[in-house]
This record gives C-alpha cells, sequence and structure tokens, in this order.
C-alpha cells in the first residue's frame, strides 16, 4: 500500500523541524549562555522554554554541541561543589564566544530578511 | 515486559551510574572523554530525577546505544599517521614478527646443513601436510622441512595476531601498540568496534605476505587499510 500523502508530508515536517533546530542549536546554546551562565540541565530547561516546544534540542544534540564549543574555546566548562554536594558542571561564554554569538547573530538576522523580502515578494506577486 | 535500561524515578544514583556506564562502554574515544561523558551523564540525569523528570530525560536519550551514537557524532578525530600507525602494527605483533625470524634462522641453519634454500614471508605462510595433502590459508605450497612446532608457533603467534588483538581492540579501543604511539581504534560512528568486525578487519595476516596489499591504500594517501572500508572502522589519534 502506498504510504499517507499526510503521513509523509507530517514525517517530513518533523525531519525538516529537527534538521532546523539542529541548524541553530549553536545561536541558541550560545544565545542562553550570554547573560549568564548555565548548568547542562538548567541549560536545557531553559531552551525548551524559551523554544516552546518548536526548537528541540535533546540531550544528545546539547552535550555534543557543548564539548564542540568548548574545544573551540567558545565556552568554558567547571565543575562546581555547592551546598549540595553533588557537582554540577557550569558552562559560561568566553570572549571568543561573544564574537562568536554576534557572528551568528548577524547571519541569522540577514537570513531571516532575505527569507521574509523572499515570501513578501513571492505573495505580492501571487495575489490578484 | 521491563525496559531493562529503565532507572526507577526515585532518585536511584546506582541505575543512574549503571545507564552512563552503559553508554561510555560503548564509546571509543579515551579513558578522559570517557570519564567526561560519564561525570556529564551521571550530573545530567541527577538533576533530572531530583525534579521528578528523570523518566523524560531518559526517554529522550534513548537506550544506551543510542546515547553513545548520539555522545560520539560530529566529534572530529584525526586520522592516524602512517608511521605511527606502522609502528604501531610492529609493536602489536612482534610475537609473529619474532616467530618468523625464528623459523627463517631455522631453515637458514638447515639449509647450511643440507643444501637448499632458506626463505621466509611475513606474515609467514600457515600451511600444513594432513594426510599428504596441503592444507593451506592462501595460494601456497607447503613448505618442506617446517617443523610441527614450528607449524604450532606461527599458528599461535597468528592467532594473537588476528584474534587476540581483536578481543582487546573490541574491550579497549586500543591495542599495546596503538596505546604506546597515542592511537584509538573505533567504528565511524566513534564507537567501539564489535568483536566480529574487529577479527574481519584482521583477517588478512591469514593469507601470508599478501596481506601487505591490505596497507596498499596508504601509498595514495588513503589512511585506511583495504579491510578498514568494508568493516566501517579507522585508527585516530586519541
Amino acid at each position: 500500500m502506498p504510504p499517507d500523502p499526510a503521513a509523509r508530508d507530517d514525517a517530513g515536517l518533523t525531519r525538516l523541524r529537527r534538521e532546523l533546530a539542529r541548524g541553530t542549536a549553536e545561536l541558541a546554546v550560545l544565545s542562553v549562555l550570554e547573560p549568564s551562565r548555565r548548568y547542562g540541565y538548567e541549560l536545557l530547561k531553559v531552551l525548551e522554554r524559551a523554544g516552546q516546544g518548536v526548537l528541540e534540542v535533546k540531550e544528545g544534540t546539547l552535550y555534543p554541541l557543548l564539548h564542540r564549543l568548548e574545544d573551540a574555546g567558545h565556552v568554558t566548562a567547571t565543575w562546581e561543589v555547592e551546598g549540595r554536594g553533588r557537582p554540577r558542571k557550569y558552562y559560561a561564554l568566553t570572549p571568543a564566544g561573544r564574537d562568536r554569538l554576534a557572528a551568528l547573530r548577524g547571519e541569522w538576522a540577514e537570513l531571516v530578511r532575505a527569507m521574509q523580502s523572499l515570501l513578501d515578494t513571492l505573495a505580492s506577486e501571487v495575489s490578484p | 515486559m521491563t525496559d531493562p535500561h529503565s532507572i526507577d524515578s526515585r532518585v536511584d544514583v546506582a541505575g543512574i551510574e549503571r545507564y552512563a556506564d552503559q553508554v561510555v562502554r560503548r564509546l571509543a574515544g579515551g579513558p578522559a572523554e570517557r570519564r567526561r561523558v560519564r561525570a556529564e551523564l551521571v550530573a545530567h540525569l541527577s538533576d533530572a530525577a531530583e525534579v521528578g523528570e528523570l523518566d523524560a530525560a531518559l526517554r529522550r536519550l534513548g537506550d544506551p546505544g543510542a546515547a553513545a551514537r548520539a555522545f560520539a557524532a560530529d566529534r572530529a578525530v584525526e586520522p592516524a599517521p602512517a608511521g605511527r600507525r606502522f609502528a604501531a602494527a610492529a609493536v602489536d605483533n612482534l610475537p609473529l614478527i619474532a616467530v618468523t625470524v625464528a623459523v627463517f634462522l631455522a631453515s637458514v641453519v638447515r639449509a647450511a646443513g643440507g643444501g637448499g634454500w632458506a626463505a621466509a614471508t611475513f606474515p609467514p605462510l600457515l600451511s600444513a601436510e594432513v594426510g599428504g595433502v596441503c592444507v593451506a590459508l592462501s595460494p601456497t605450497v607447503c613448505e618442506t622441512g617446517r617443523s610441527a612446532g614450528a607449524a604450532l608457533w606461527i599458528g599461535l603467534a597468528l592467532l594473537w595476531s588476528v584474534l587476540g588483538l581483536a578481543i582487546v581492540e573490541s574491550l579497549t579501543g586500543t591495542t599495546p601498540g596503538k596505546r604506546l604511539l597515542g592511537l584509538r581504534v573505533g567504528t565511524d560512528e566513534g564507537l567501539r568496534v564489535p568483536l566480529g568486525r574487529a577479527v574481519v578487519r584482521r583477517t588478512s595476516f591469514l593469507v601470508g605476505p599478501f596481506a601487505w596489499l591490505d596497507w596498499a591504500p596508504f601509498l595514495w594517501g588513503d589512511r585506511r587499510r583495504v579491510l578498514e572500508h568494508p568493516t566501517r572502522t579507522r585508527v585516530v589519534r586519541g
């Protein structure tokens, strides 16, 4: 039996959403770390809340990304034991990470502007 | 049915640590990387458990295999330089080298005593006469005059080079030679090599000197042996 077109569209949208989330994860993580340092679980929850369910960043994406950002010198990671007795690893932006964030924001703004202009142009051509 | 990887939602530190161990056991990275991932996972899952969200966190991570694949993905790895790989292979296969030299010296003594030629190949050819018929794993003739003892030693050395090193590689992600030269071996996904694939990538030793063909890709700059392509394995710095 051929696949249901509606189900195929849903799967396609899910994949697109996942790819968009992956492509924008670095910008999202650096943005969350800009005002203050965060530990891993807190970072995930902020992303979940701020992303309103659209920006889907899971542990399996977040930690490898943090490792890459750490290796690239964009974030620092330090283990700290507070009063709780259990260590937490805090991630914070470095000056190089702030430069990277500024560059990514610029790229993002340009992409959104260009995409909006394209959609507006096409919409005006289609509408009578 | 109970999921063997599920952890009781009441903050079960032992369960969390067990899950983290199962994840890092699959990673091909070195001890430092595995310690880092384990510590992060334990801290993360403990934080999730504290707010009653452990099950949700585990669902997102998936079974230990899926979590290991995610943690290993996108990790930049540098292929091992050819010189280091040759040096590591020499160290790992010292028993086979020693046996080859000993068999060659014995054939020299035999040739000096009774005439004929002294010859040896590396890796040595594994052959034996069974009921007057030559049995060999490679296209060869049975070597005349080779003692049963020599054949036994060659067999044992080959067993180490193929099966012994494959087991060590599969369990630890490295071999004595690779460890000495700062190298590791893993799958293309960055995971430990399963035993079957670890054995297959070493089987070129069984075809005598034809084994060198396995290293031919290094001549045109491909830093993988022939058998590392079908087994989807690679040797990297680490």
